[in-house]
């Protein structure tokens, strides 16, 4: 009998973990890797996607996090109201980056792109550039474009550095949305 | 002789009242015989006659009578007696003692009697109200009261019953609430020399998950016998409500044993013992190997015969079309006239010809033969594309095995008539394209899928989207770049008389994860094996068979105004078990069960015998003999298809019509289906609550029911409204501008159906306008928000239950930020009073309405005559 074989490519994402747990030996009293985003209706936490974060941080009064591998498993643990939330990322798994609802009280994922408004989207190929993508789409009649960012890109580092860009208006991250199925 | 006035009638009178009787008459006859000069009086009224109250039924041989409280059949009738006719009438008043709350435990059909004049009896019932609680068995007597007229009470003036309690239904709902997984697959991903599967797994339920694990192999066989190509399992994390988890497969090409059809399967199980309530979850996939060791990712050139001209073979069993009882290769058929009543249209009507009908879906299969030819060229999409090696942009193939929703969505609405093969579409001419929207997560697919793009794709000329999905529902509201979206495409597109969208009500009547529950209802008797002992009969009861499960409006696409929200019908004209019932629903099609016991849809698969669906399908053979097609399609993503094809039949009627010109002649011809439909009561707290309405007919004189919406769509009957309605003529549609708010705290009585209210004045508006659909937004605090039903009432009198009491999706949930819309006003004028009522069903929680506001939507819609 066969076995299929996990991903290489995952794998070495638990390299880049341990790695990240000597460059990122981050205490409660450092200053907080998790980065405040607004998108979507939502108010979140975006979590580093390689880190380890040893002790809860407390990034946001009330709400501790903590990043540990467990295991297989990259485990993202949250203390948010009183209860507990937790989320288990495969290591040898799909490239996955989250962030914390503050709202909603749960993780959610954060999709590998931005959403950005100008008032002239002229530049818009120099934007993607300054964001570090792979590419992008302009949909004139909405309004916005998408900004395709590949998976080392943190987006909310990339939105937060295009916010402080003349040219645009707005730049936010993207979460992942519920999840459509066939009726 | 003195005359009668009024009627002579020989009465039994008593000796005494004779004889009161004539010496009145002395006094008082005038005229007539005697000739004299006396002065008449007017006859003296008879003696008061006596009122009975008595048990209606024959042989009612005690005084007291027993109900069962879940009895629905158990209502008792009573019948009102007078001893003798009146001519004036009379009026009895009753009264109610007991322990037994009128209202809350009972109810009488009338708390007033009259027996007009000449009659002796009326009659009346009383019935019992289904509750919640344990509270032993109670007592009613009902006796008569004030009486007016000349009568009074006799011997027989009260009767007594008793009504037997059934205990509690549920000892608590926190004790079903659980995890519930959801698993797919997410890609694949297609390389030169091997495939990636990703495995999601969901968790949509109400409770952690745990100890459960992730099984994944493929066969060379669909029904996964005999040996394992790949076989791995892993142990699951524990994954939290909403909370998901992801696992790669990696497979060499050269693994799979050479060309042909492989099976591939995730599925998740648990050992009951521990993780109870948790059940098996499964999906399958697979692919094609082709001869040159590649993966399947195009649409495949496969000869099939067709025969233009004749007739499609499996049109005489497509009942959505025309039911004449056929049974579609079920064992069962339906009713005559269950279905799009188009009989006029098939003959002689349009055919949806040149109408742009976008598939949203999984996929499609371009080249399908009975799909090809009303497939517009280079217009579909591929969002795979980038991942899919060897796959094109303009083809959205998808290349599982197990079956292609969107393929099959995509026949119910157009495949092509008369060709020889297969069936034909409810619009056989339409030009059909599809964008593989529910088989990717970029970020870029809705707004590239419905209309938001004018480039790859290009879907900002599409008339028509058929949305055939939804999400499991839950406390979402609907995101600002959504509402933008659907706004655009219903201002902008199709030259801004706006693009159609339509969607799938929702399947989740059924889906009780964590809902209400016992086990064990008592439901009627039969006798013991002595042939004397009577023997009670226990039956699984929930009342969410009766209210349902998962409501269709728990997602928030539901909730906008823009899209035409389809349920599901069977093929003897009632709901499909599955179909959501919610107000935000706006018609019915057919769609049917399973395609096994009773009718499902006929309809196209993906090509090739063993592939797609076909291994669920019943069809002979003979009439199916590539196995293009399945008799067993179903869901309200069934319903949806049907809808649109009658849309694009509107739409080639009057291509100026307008999205709501649509929505309007769709509402004010829906014909009503279901029509004795009775209501649920339930009592909570001694009071009761209905949590199924009958029919309405709304003040502006439309029909509603949230099983339904509007109706059954009556195509022949729509096309006769288009003939005659002007487009555009339906005034400026004032798209969610008029809010009103109330912001007072209320706290919301715990466990009592008559809930707290709250009422808003809505003013200031033109008397022109009218409701088209009304959105109610609100906050609430409340531990435990499954337990809450929320009503709104308009100044007219309608009420709409836009949240069912016992919602699944709220299972476990805390405080309500939530917004619903109810089409159940649609006419009425929006100016008045209109009043929320929030009902808590359930003991032991406590809660605050904070604030709500109503967000109307406004046109000058007309009365439906």
């Amino acid at each position: 009998m066969n076995h299929p074989q996990r991903t290489t490519h995952a794998r070495s994402s638990v390299r880049f973990g341990l790695i990240g747990l000597v460059l990122l030996a981050i205490s409660a009293h450092a200053q907080s890797p998790l980065m405040p985003a607004r998108t979507m209706g939502a108010n979140v936490l975006v979590l580093p996607a390689n880190a380890i974060l040893s002790e809860q941080v407390e990034s946001v009064p009330g709400t501790r996090m903590s990043i540990a591998v467990e295991g297989d498993f990259r485990v993202y643990r949250a203390r948010h109201k009183g209860k507990d939330h937790q989320v288990h990322v495969a290591l040898d798994g799909p490239a996955r980056r989250l962030a914390f609802d503050l709202k909603e009280g749960r993780f959610r994922d954060v999709l590998p792109s931005l959403r950005i408004e100008m008032d002239d989207y002229a530049d818009f190929d120099t934007v993607v550039a300054q964001a570090g993508g792979t590419g992008g789409k302009i949909y004139e009649a909405l309004g916005f474009a998408l900004i395709s960012l590949p998976d080392d890109v943190n987006p909310a580092e990339a939105a937060a550095e295009l916010s402080a860009s003349r040219s645009v208006t707005s730049a936010t991250i993207q979460l992942q949305g519920p999840l459509y199925v066939p009726m | 002789m003195c005359q009668c006035r009024g009627r002579c009638e020989d009465r039994p009178y008593s000796l005494k009242t004779l004889a009161t009787l004539a010496t009145l008459t002395l006094i008082g006859c005038s005229g007539g015989g005697g000739g004299s000069n006396e002065q008449t009086a007017p006859p003296p009224p008879p003696p008061p006659t006596e009122v009975s109250l008595t048990f209606a039924a024959e042989g009612t041989e005690s005084e007291i009578t027993e109900i069962d409280e879940w009895d629905e059949l158990a209502s008792v009738e009573l019948t009102v007696a007078l001893a003798e006719t009146r001519d004036t009438g009379v009026l009895v008043n009753l009264n109610s003692t007991g322990s037994a709350t009128l209202g809350g435990d009972f109810e009488l059909s009338e708390r007033q009697v009259r027996i007009p004049g000449g009659s002796r009896t009326a009659s009346l019932h009383i019935s019992p109200i289904r509750d919640f609680e344990a509270e032993g068995d109670e007592t009613v007597r009902i006796a008569l009261g004030t009486i007016e007229g000349n009568a009074e009470a006799g011997d027989s003036a009260s009767v007594s019953l008793a009504l037997t309690d059934q205990g509690a239904l549920f000892e608590n709902t926190k004790d079903n609430i659980y995890g519930k997984l959801y698993v797919s697959f997410h890609g694949p991903a297609i390389e030169r020399d091997a495939v990636t599967f990703s495995a999601s797994v969901h968790n949509i339920g109400s409770a952690e998950t745990s100890s459960t694990k992730l099984g994944f192999w493929a066969s060379t066989r669909n029904d996964f016998r005999g040996r394992r190509l790949f076989y791995e399992v892993i142990d699951l994390p524990p994954i939290m409500p909403g909370g998901n988890f992801l696992s790669n497969f990696r497979v060499a090409l050269d693994a799979f044993p050479g060309a042909g059809t492989y099976y591939a399967i995730i599925l998740t199980d648990s050992p009951a013992e521990e993780a109870p309530g948790v059940r098996r979850a499964e999906r399958r996939g697979g692919l094609v190997i082709q001869g040159d060791g590649s993966v399947r990712v195009r649409c495949p050139d496969l000869e099939r015969n067709q025969s233009p001209g004749i007739e499609d073979p499996l049109r005489p069993a497509q009942w959505n079309l025309a039911n004449t009882g056929q049974d579609a290769y079920a064992r069962t058929g339906g009713i005559e006239g269950a279905d799009l009543r188009m009989t006029e249209t098939l003959d002689n009507g349009p055919t949806g010809e040149g109408i742009r009908v976008a598939v949203v879906d999984t996929g499609m299969e371009i080249c399908h033969p009975d799909l090809a030819a009303n497939v517009e060229a280079g217009t579909s999409f591929n969002f795979n594309q980038g991942s899919w090696r060897g796959s094109l942009e303009t083809d959205p193939f998808f290349l599982a095995t197990f079956g292609d929703h969107g393929t099959s969505v995509a026949g119910i609405i157009g495949a092509v008539a008369n060709n020889g093969i297969g069936l034909r579409g409810v619009a056989p001419d339409v030009r059909l394209r599809a964008y593989n929207f529910l088989s990717t997560r970029r970020a870029d697919s809705a707004s590239d899928s419905l209309g938001g793009s004018s480039n790859r794709p290009n879907s900002s000329d599409v008339d028509i989207f058929n949305m055939s999905f939804g999400l499991f529902g839950g406390e979402y509201l609907t995101l600002p770049e959504d509402r933008k979206l659907f706004q655009h495409g219903v201002r902008n597109l199709r030259s801004g008389k706006g693009a159609l969208y339509i969607q799938a009500g929702g399947n989740g009547f059924n889906r009780c994860n964590s809902m209400l529950r016992r086990d064990e209802v008592r439901v009627g008797e039969t006798e013991g094996s002595d042939g004397v002992t009577v023997t009670p009969v226990f039956e699984d009861y929930d009342i969410n068979a009766e209210i349902g499960c998962v409501s269709a409006n728990t997602d928030p696409w539901r909730n906008l105004p823009y899209i035409i929200q389809v349920g599901a019908f069977r093929a003897d004209d009632t709901k499909s078990s599955y179909s959501s019932a919610g107000s935000a629903l706006w018609v019915s099609a057919p769609a049917g069960q399973w395609g096994i016991a009773h009718p499902g849809q006929i309809t196209t698969d993906q090509m090739g015998r063993n592939q797609g669906y076909d291994a669920n399908s019943i069809i002979p053979a003979n009439e199916n003999p590539h196995g293009d097609y399945i008799n067993s399609f179903t869901g309200t993503s069934a319903a949806a298809p049907s809808a649109s094809g009658a849309v694009a039949l509107l739409l080639e009627a009057n291509p100026d019509f307008t999205w709501r010109d649509v929505k309007y002649i769709l509402a004010r011809s829906a014909r009503i289906l279901d029509a004795d439909i009775d209501e649920v009561k339930i009592g909570f707290g001694g009071e009761a609550a209905v949590l199924r309405h009958r029919w309405i007919t709304n003040a502006a004189g439309y029909h509603f029911h949230n099983w339904y919406g509007f109706g059954a769509i009556d195509v022949d009957a729509a096309l006769a409204l288009a003939a005659t309605h002007a487009p555009d003529s339906l005034g400026t549609f004032r798209d969610g501008m008029d809010v009103f708010a109330v912001r007072e705290a209320v706290n919301i009585p715990d466990h009592q159906g008559g809930g707290v209210r709250q009422r808003v004045n809505v003013n200031g508006l033109d008397d022109a306008l009218k409701v088209e659909s009304v959105v109610v937004q609100f906050s609430i605090t409340h531990p435990f928000t499954n337990d809450l039903g929320i009503y709104l009432v308009s100044p007219s009198g309608t009420t709409s239950l836009v949240n069912p009491p016992f919602n699944d999706v709220l299972a476990d949930n805390e405080d309500l930020d939530w917004e619903l819309l109810s089409n159940a006003f649609y006419g009425e004028s929006p100016l008045g009073d209109w009043t929320l009522r929030v009902i808590d069903a359930a003991a032991g929680d406590v809660g605050t309405l904070e604030s709500w506001s109503l967000t109307f939507y406004l046109g000058e819609i007309p009365a439906k005559s």
